[in-house]
């Protein structure tokens, strides 16, 4: 069994070294939000009290870091919001020997020589030996203890408040507050530690109440020490099992020990001795010699060698012994047994290393004649921190901003080397490339992408890409996103036809920050090319200049360009070998469409290779942003393919100005025809060449993809009909 | 909890540009006045932990982008929003008279329960003010709003802008109008995977 108690003290006794470093904190932590909270708890029972000191020291809990935090950061600005309040505790000890209340405590408690320097703010009055009888011993009764609790109320009446009282058999300890002071104490809790008979009997041992007043922590014992001068040993050990065996639960669950307290005030019928004879002892009292006699006190002695009570320090004792009487008399003992007057009753005291010490106010005896022992007391002025609210609101609020301000910080931050890009002019099918740089200006790594706008699934409009689309920064890195406009005929009909406006904003978003917004803007430039046929033709003039014919005025029959291209082959190229088949010049192509869609005349250009002028043709039919066979009369031209009457009525079918060009083109294709001789092209030739860019399935359709060797003839064919005979047209 | 608040309010700063939206964001979250800011081009984001009714709420501000080529790509932004700041200058009343526009966005775009403070700022520039208190309180009345003038120059009332709103969305939530998800519960409010998108897109369980 000694085994074991050993070994359970070991723990606690890690557990102690922690808990002193966070004792702090956890005062703070525990009424920082400002809730006021009311006792917590009050005694802990001895069965509570076995499991909680079997528990394991380390449990996994979730913490609250942020609340931790803040604390610690209040504790660093502490003295911004605390004011020191000076506060006088009364500490009392009397072994009443089992006596019951029988006369006035006022000489005591309000002895004018204490009150006189001030009203107490906190009485701790212990009592010992309340009740001797056998019951007492093994039934824990209370009946004694309430007589007294009563007497003291009634002694100190209505300025003060019961905060708790707490018993082991007859070690009795109350604790009173003045009424104003009882809300700013919190973390109320008490604890008991027996050492008697069989070290569980309780006639021997010390009870704790510990609270925390205002921010400073007091935790204060009464104890009853063995008896007998020869003793001394045992009461050391006592004391020591004592100050293990106590302990207290944080608000987090920590175990808190005795010494975990700013103030520790030990108190009680510690039963140290005087080693001297009798005789000379009561000599000594008679002519007042307590040095002499403190000399032989063994308390001070074990003290003095750190056999016991290591750190305590008591005040100067300046009084009799108050051991032992012979009950209602001033008489040191006459029974047979002569016990030697003794300073029994004692009050000790221990200021932690980090809490501000204490100003004794005056230790005394007290004449109250009913037991064999007399009443001690000693008050001591203690420094209370108290918190300003108002002051430690500011604080605290300055704090919470701080938190606020740095989680903004943290925040990925970028900068962006603009949020607008202008294209400026924008040609068909000439892609044009811009770049944009983020830096990532923040303190942790940025993840960006582009996201798309409410409603929408495409990051952009179809004529841009974005590259990369999403990307990872560590501080100070940068990335270069590209942006490339580029308008085919699948874009082009919006700005050529629809005349919209080339514009867009895209959304640059950081993960857990902010989102920026990027316009992107450019003029495009209208022409003939990524055109439709039906749109064309309400252009008398250059399609550059925008100004279509009036509605109610007669719309052309084939688009001018066409005219045009077709009038310059005519003129210059009919007999030119490889017409069609050859590849034109990239440069001369440029100028030619500029020449088309500004009106200007191709001798402007200078000398031209006939084949620029032949793949114009080519490119113009190819980017019609609707093929002249429309791409929903695409699988029936296929269909119709094999008979010349059904393409015939095919064709009939188109719409009059595809209809119009259809037969332009074929007249002209003929007429190249005519030239075979010279310019060595067949009919098949040109067949297949027209035929793929008169005939084109809809690139959104899965036929773009049918690319096989019938389908092709089969595209050649329906054209081969028109140039071969002749009645087809 | 391990997060030092209960719940998430999302707040949207609205109005015309220049009226100081991002100031009154600055100086809520970290007490500064910048002047001659650069204009917000996208939408920035702060947050700050405040008190009410002994409640941690966290305030999740998003700042936009208040020209008129924005305005489109700006009203993606208002979902979720528990409340929303409707900024006017004091002393500009162009920016005032957009304020219909403004407020269509909102309660368009927005909750029925969404609460809707317009708060007038600048007014420390009394000698320029060109919109009485008045007019605009006359205005707020008739829609049902709540006003405030401020000053994110100063710094007065915006503090009380930022937590009037707070209470009344808090109010709200006590009577079951909202629907919040309390913090440190769903990983939905979890601040290290908040992301503003996806805070925009979890409506499905947040009907703020």
């Amino acid at each position: 069994m000694t085994d074991n108690v050993s070994d359970i003290n070991n723990i606690n006794n890690n557990n102690t070294q922690n808990n002193n470093n966070n004792n702090n904190n956890n005062i703070i932590v525990e009424d920082f939000d400002g809730v006021s909270k009311e006792v917590i708890t009050a005694s802990i029972d001895a069965i509570n009290h076995n499991s909680l000191r079997n528990s394991m020291p380390t449990l996994y809990k979730s913490v609250d870091v942020n609340a931790q935090w803040i604390a610690n950061k209040l504790k660093e600005r502490e003295n911004e919001f605390i004011e020191k309040k000076n506060m006088i505790i009364f500490l009392g000890t009397w072994n009443v020997n089992g006596k019951k209340p029988q006369e006035s405590l006022d000489a005591w408690l309000k002895d004018p020589q204490v009150v006189s320097l001030g009203q107490p703010d906190i009485y701790a009055i212990g009592f010992q030996e309340l009740d001797l009888t056998a019951e007492a011993l093994l039934l824990k009764d209370v009946s004694r203890s309430l007589p007294w609790e009563q007497h003291i109320s009634n002694t100190l009446q209505g300025d003060y408040v019961k905060l708790l009282t707490k018993q082991l058999v007859g070690i009795l300890l109350c604790v009173y507050v003045k009424k104003e002071h009882r809300q700013h104490i919190t973390q109320v809790q008490s604890d008991i530690a027996a050492v008697g008979i069989m070290g569980m009997m309780g006639n021997k041992g010390g009870v704790a109440i510990r609270f925390s007043f205002y921010n400073t922590s007091i935790c204060i014992i009464n104890s009853h020490l063995n008896a007998h001068l020869e003793n001394t040993q045992r009461r050391n050990q006592d004391m020591r099992d004592i100050s293990k065996t106590i302990k207290f639960t944080a608000e987090d669950g920590r175990l808190l020990s005795i010494y975990d307290h700013d103030q520790l005030f030990w108190i009680g019928d510690l039963n140290y001795r005087i080693q001297l004879p009798d005789h000379e002892v009561k000599e000594r009292i008679k002519k007042k010699e307590y040095h002499i006699l403190l000399e032989h006190d063994q308390l001070l002695n074990q003290m003095k060698v750190n056999a016991a009570f290591e750190g305590f320090r008591e005040p100067p004792i300046s009084f009799a012994p108050t051991y032992k009487y012979d009950a209602g008399t001033e008489d040191y003992d006459s029974s047979e047994k002569k016990r030697t007057p003794a300073w029994c009753d004692r009050v000790l005291w221990k200021t932690a290393k980090t809490a501000e010490n204490v100003a004794l106010m005056g230790y005394r005896r007290h004449e109250l004649l009913s037991s064999d022992h007399r009443p001690v007391s000693c008050s001591f002025l203690i420094k209370i921190k108290t918190v300003i609210p108002d002051k430690r609101h500011k604080v605290y609020q300055e704090t919470i901003k701080e938190l606020d301000k740095k989680e903004n910080d943290s925040m990925p931050d970028a900068a962006i080397s603009t949020n607008s890009i202008d294209f400026e002019q924008i040609r068909f099918m000439v892609p044009v490339v811009k770049n944009i740089v983020i830096e990532n200006i923040g303190q942790v790594i940025a993840r960006f992408q582009f996201i798309p706008k409410l409603d929408e699934s495409s990051l952009c409009k179809s004529w841009l890409k974005i590259s990369p689309i999403a990307g990872m920064m560590i501080p100070k890195e940068k990335i270069n996103i590209e942006l490339t406009l580029y308008v085919d005929s699948l874009s082009s009909q919006a700005f050529n036809v629809l005349g919209e406006s080339m514009d867009d904003i895209l959304i640059l978003h950081l993960e857990n920050g902010k989102d920026y917004f990027i316009s992107v803007s450019g003029t495009f430039q209208r022409t003939c090319f990524g055109n439709t046929l039906e749109s064309l033709v309400r252009y008398p003039h250059p399609v550059r200049n925008n100004i279509p014919i009036p509605p109610e005025q007669k719309k052309l029959s084939i688009p001018k360009e066409l005219w045009r291209i077709i009038d310059y082959i005519y003129n210059n190229g009919m007999k030119e070998e490889g017409l069609f088949i050859e590849s034109g010049v990239g440069k001369e192509m440029e100028l030619i469409k500029d020449c088309l869609d500004t009106g200007e005349n191709f001798s402007s250009i200078g000398p031209l290779s006939i084949h620029s002028m032949a793949e114009i043709l080519i490119r113009f039919l190819e980017n019609l942003c609707e093929p002249v066979i429309p791409f929903q009369m695409y699988q029936q031209a296929l269909d119709a393919s094999s008979s010349s009457i059904s393409c015939k009525t095919l064709v009939s079918h188109l719409p009059a100005v595809n209809y119009n060009v259809f037969f332009y083109l074929i007249s002209f294709l003929s007429e190249v025809l005519t030239y075979q001789q010279s310019n060595k092209l067949t009919p098949d030739q040109l067949a297949i060449i027209f035929s793929t860019v008169l005939l084109r399935p809809n690139p959104s359709s899965p036929q773009q993809y049918q690319t096989d060797a019938a389908t092709i003839k089969k595209k050649a064919d329906l054209i081969l009909h028109f140039l071969i005979s002749k009645d087809l047209m | 909890m391990s997060f030092p608040y209960e719940y998430i309010f999302k707040y949207i700063i609205i109005g015309d540009m220049g009226v100081g939206k991002s100031c009154l964001l600055h100086q809520f979250t970290e007490n500064k006045f910048v002047p001659d800011s650069p204009h917000t081009i996208g939408v920035e984001f702060g947050t700050r932990i405040v008190d009410v009714n002994n409640k941690k709420i966290k305030l999740q501000i998003w700042d936009t982008a208040g020209q008129e080529r924005f305005r489109a790509v700006t009203r993606s932004y208002y979902r979720g929003a528990a409340g929303a700041l409707l900024v006017y200058d004091v002393t500009r009343r162009i920016t005032y008279n957009h304020l219909t526009t403004w407020l269509t966005d909102a309660r368009n775009l927005t909750n029925p329960n969404t609460v809707i403070m317009l708060i007038g700022n600048k007014k420390d520039l009394e000698g320029q003010r060109d919109v009485t208190y008045e007019e605009a309180s006359a205005f707020a009345k008739q829609n049902g709003l709540i006003f405030v003038e401020s000053s994110a120059k100063t710094g007065e009332n915006v503090e009380e802008a930022f937590l009037r709103t707070a209470k009344l969305i808090f109010q709200s939530v006590q009577e079951g109008n909202v629907d919040l998800i309390p913090g440190g519960v769903s990983p939905q409010t979890n601040p290290t995977t908040n992301d503003p998108t996806t805070t925009t897109t979890k409506d499905n369980n947040c009907s703020c």
